[in-house]
């Protein structure tokens, strides 16, 4: 048992290598009656290419496999595992992402049992031929849902423009086709692989006993072998695939995507770099600078105009989106104001102001009881500690910054652009 | 009323109330003027609450404020137009980190406060009006919000279906307005709209941290005694009657999935029992439209239902094949059925009460889920924490969820489905 602290923003939480092989991360929160508990494995939709000791070589399976396992473990012999928890009221969901699956539950009342639901349903599976086919059915329907969704379609679009062979280019769910081939021996096959404690973590933050959630889980936290699990990545070309991207849906303005591809990074890399380009595009495109005031105020760009940074395992993208009537004509004005400040230098003052700013919101992640556990189990996934983003932003120089924008290449980027269907 | 929220007059017609709490890490400061719903006004409102929340005199560049703000450790001052039962909400938002986070030991709940106020009373003017720079700015804002409305099918297909289930009511308004009325918004219309708010709209101010908020009442009684508040607009929310014939409304759109909305109407004023029905049919991922239109008919992704009491309105709503409409409207409708025969068991019953347990005991973790609690609680005029509004669910008998589940009569149909040649 290890406590881990932060003496700037005075929080702690207690870090456990569990017998089982899982990692427990156990952060009490006085004062709040929630308690907001994940248990997730390393395993997201991008993992579909990997091998165990027990197997010769590597193996490929189709795409949407995590997602469907997430849904499918709900089931139980009994039913499911909402049926259990409706007897304690408590909150539950699951997500799978791009690297990364989750189990969740919120509860104010009897956490304890809450958690034993949790560990139990998740180490217990349970499908049938009939299961897996009734769920088809439901996640077609999820399919189709976010088929009429322009901001998911952009976002994902852009991936398929950037990205050639790594996983991350396929929708989380994956399509209507791919889904058609998972029955339940594949099922089987990936839960060993990737739900094996040495690949799953804990996370729970609030209001919670510590000592207690450790007895619980030397109880039903079942060991398993390690199984030295390895997953590839394909290897990916460092320029994007395509430069452009449209599609048409339902949709009154267009909508864009512009992405830009940086190569792989490791954990720690990511997260640093993370923290630089989140900055710079603040500094560069935000709200508070002065591209964004042209922009908006030339009506090029409306409120809904954002950037961001997008990471997971084997991929780094730095992104801005938004709706425009000429979503061509601003990513060329974006690339010129990149290549201005490339030349005339960054600004100290603005520095400061994008930097506290990103210091705030950092900080105020600790004060809700789902981001904390939610911040945790994207460290374990990610191999870092909860409290390095604070720490790399208190310290970081406007020479970090420059240097980052120095080795942007600005025009490896692809334009994603939904436009209204007539 | 009771007072369990420091709640008191600080002008006419308007409150000032405030919850104090250490668990909390920032401060949240939220204006709300209410009135009623109109189709005449509400998109001048809602150009009026984006042109307060992005500058004012101190800070008459939008740039300016995003700066100061940023500044303040990503400070935020933001505003919002919502639809609440019959009435419109115009709401004017203040966040910070407390200050004993600040870097350099800045006031911030204090500075935060002063900018809040400035944005509500002391905007850009030219000429005693909003300037025509950013009045055209925010009025283009407002129609691409209000086309952006179809990019989310589902928000979309239950606001079309309101429309047609509270047609002839407030209700039926949108915040967000109309192109046609945006179109028409001059510099002079908006600042007419924002002086009618200030001076004639019922005003709760609600803050919730671990700031005292001793100074901010004081900064807020100040400003709003400078204001001469007077002929205070009516905050009535009526019933909604059921139609005489079930109204069925069908839109088309390239879509790959249609959405359903079933409206239905009750007269029930057993608003707590009538919770508890809309629990076990359609609240949980454990109720009867979940289990059995996705789970057991694998027809959807999602089927759920919402109630809202003031109006005695229930809408069930799912995401389905163009095929498979009939089929999950008939499935809906049967649940209700069982649902008024009784066929649910004194478990489902508890569970309710535990779901609700579960929800509202968690309201008091955030400071906006617990600002939004009480701004509901001060509309139906009856102030209560959500641990008291926990007691009153705790002895609910099935005879009561029976009769309410019996109340409940089907008003509107409201389907959003792909283009004729989609279906061919």
């Amino acid at each position: 048992m290890e406590k881990i602290t932060n003496s700037r923003i005075r929080e702690e939480y207690i870090k456990v290598n569990h017998k089982s092989g899982a990692t427990l991360l156990l952060y009490p929160m006085k004062g709040y009656s929630a308690a907001y508990a994940l248990f997730a494995t390393k395993y997201g939709s991008v993992d579909v290419t990997f091998k165990t000791k027990d197997d010769e070589d590597f193996v490929t399976v189709p795409e949407g496999i995590a997602h469907y396992l997430e849904h499918q473990l709900f089931e139980n012999e009994d039913g499911n595992a909402f049926t259990l928890y409706a007897k304690t009221g408590a909150d539950a969901n699951a997500f799978t992402s791009f690297d990364k699956t989750a189990y969740l539950f919120k509860c104010t009342r009897e956490f304890e049992e809450n958690l034993r639901i949790l560990l139990d349903f998740v180490q217990t599976p349970c499908f049938t031929d009939e299961s897996v086919n009734k769920e088809r059915g439901i996640i077609g329907q999820e399919i189709r849902m976010y088929e009429d969704d322009p901001d998911w379609r952009v976002f994902f679009n852009c991936f398929r423009a950037m990205y050639e062979k790594n996983p991350v280019r396929i929708d989380i769910a994956g399509t209507i086709d791919t889904i058609a081939q998972i029955d339940k021996e594949l099922l089987f096959r990936c839960y060993h692989t990737f739900y094996n404690p040495n690949n799953m973590v804990l996370a729970i933050a609030g209001n919670f006993d510590v000592d207690k959630v450790i007895e619980i889980c030397d109880e039903l936290i079942k060991p398993v072998e390690d199984k030295q699990l390895e997953v590839i990545v394909p290897d990916e070309p460092v320029t994007v695939k395509q430069r452009k991207i449209t599609e048409k849906l339902s949709c009154a303005v267009p909508l864009f995507n512009i992405g830009w591809k940086f190569p792989k990074m490791t954990a720690k890399e990511s997260l640093r770099s993370f923290i630089v380009y989140n900055i710079l595009m603040d500094m560069c495109l935000g709200k508070t600078s002065e591209f964004y005031t042209r922009m908006y105020e030339q009506g090029l760009i409306n409120d809904t105009f954002n950037v961001c940074v997008e990471l997971g395992r084997g991929f780094f993208t730095v992104m801005a989106s938004g709706e425009s009537q000429n979503p061509d004509l601003v990513l060329s004005e974006i690339e010129k104001e990149l290549y201005r400040f490339k030349n005339e230098g960054l600004d100290g003052d603005s520095f400061i102001t994008v930097r506290n700013k990103t210091y705030g919101e950092l900080v105020s992640q600790f004060g809700n009881v789902a981001s904390v556990a939610t911040k945790l189990v994207d460290a374990f996934v990610n191999d870092l500690e909860i409290y390095d983003g604070i720490e790399i932003t208190a310290n970081l120089t406007l020479e970090d910054v420059k240097n980052a924008l120095d080795s942007f290449n600005i025009e490896n980027n692809s334009l994603s652009v939904i436009e209204p269907a007539e | 009323m009771s007072n369990l929220i420091n709640r008191r007059r600080i002008a006419e017609g308007v409150y000032f109330s405030n919850i104090t709490d250490s668990r909390y890490k920032t401060n949240l400061i939220s204006v709300c003027f209410f009135s009623q719903l109109d189709a005449e006004t509400v998109t001048d409102m809602a150009v009026v609450s984006n042109l307060i929340s992005k500058s004012s005199a101190e800070y008459p560049e939008y740039r300016a404020l995003s700066n100061k703000l940023s500044r303040m450790y990503s400070a935020s001052i933001y505003s919002s137009v919502s639809r609440m039962h019959d009435l419109l909400c115009v709401q004017f938002s203040a966040n910070c980190l407390d200050d004993i986070y600040a870097l350099s030991g800045e006031k911030l709940t204090d500075e935060i406060t002063d900018i809040l106020i400035g944005c509500l009373t002391r905007p850009v003017t030219e000429n005693g009006v909003f300037t025509g720079k950013y009045t055209d700015l925010e009025r283009k804002t407002v129609i691409d919000n209000i086309k952006a409305e179809i990019n989310d099918k589902h928000s979309y297909s239950t606001t079309q279906a309101l429309k047609t289930l509270y047609e002839g009511e407030p209700a039926a308004v949108s915040p967000n307005g109309t192109i046609e009325k945006a179109e028409q918004i001059t510099p002079q219309s908006a600042f007419d709209a924002y002086k009618s708010c200030l001076e004639t709209m019922r005003c709760e101010i609600i803050c919730v941290g671990c700031n005292d908020f001793c100074a901010t009442a004081e900064k807020f009684a100040k400003a709003f005694g400078k204001i001469n508040r007077h002929d205070l607009k009516s905050c009535e929310i009526k019933a909604s009657p059921l139609k005489a014939k079930t109204r069925e409304v069908t839109e088309r759109m390239k879509v790959n999935q249609s959405k359903l909305v079933l409206g239905f109407k009750s007269e029930c004023d057993d608003f707590r029992a009538m919770d508890m029905f809309r629990l076990i049919y359609g609240g949980t991922p454990n109720s009867k439209l979940f289990l059995n239109v996705r789970e057991k008919l694998s027809l959807c992704y999602y089927c759920a239902a919402s109630y809202n009491d003031l109006k005695g309105s229930l809408i069930a709503y799912s995401g389905v094949e163009f095929e498979n409409i009939e089929k999950a409207r008939e499935a809906i409708l049967d649940q209700l059925e069982t649902m008024k025969r009784g066929d649910f068991t004194d478990e489902d019953i508890d569970n309710a009460v535990n779901s609700l347990k579960n929800d509202y005991n968690a309201v008091e973790d955030n400071t906006s889920s617990l600002a939004r609690w009480y701004f509901g609680q001060i509309i139906k005029n009856d102030v209560i924490t959500p641990a008291e509004a926990v007691q009153r669910y705790t002895d609910i008998s099935r005879e009561r969820i029976i009769k309410a589940a019996r109340s409940i009569k089907l008003d509107t149909v409201y389907v959003l489905t792909g283009m004729e040649e989609q279906e061919a």
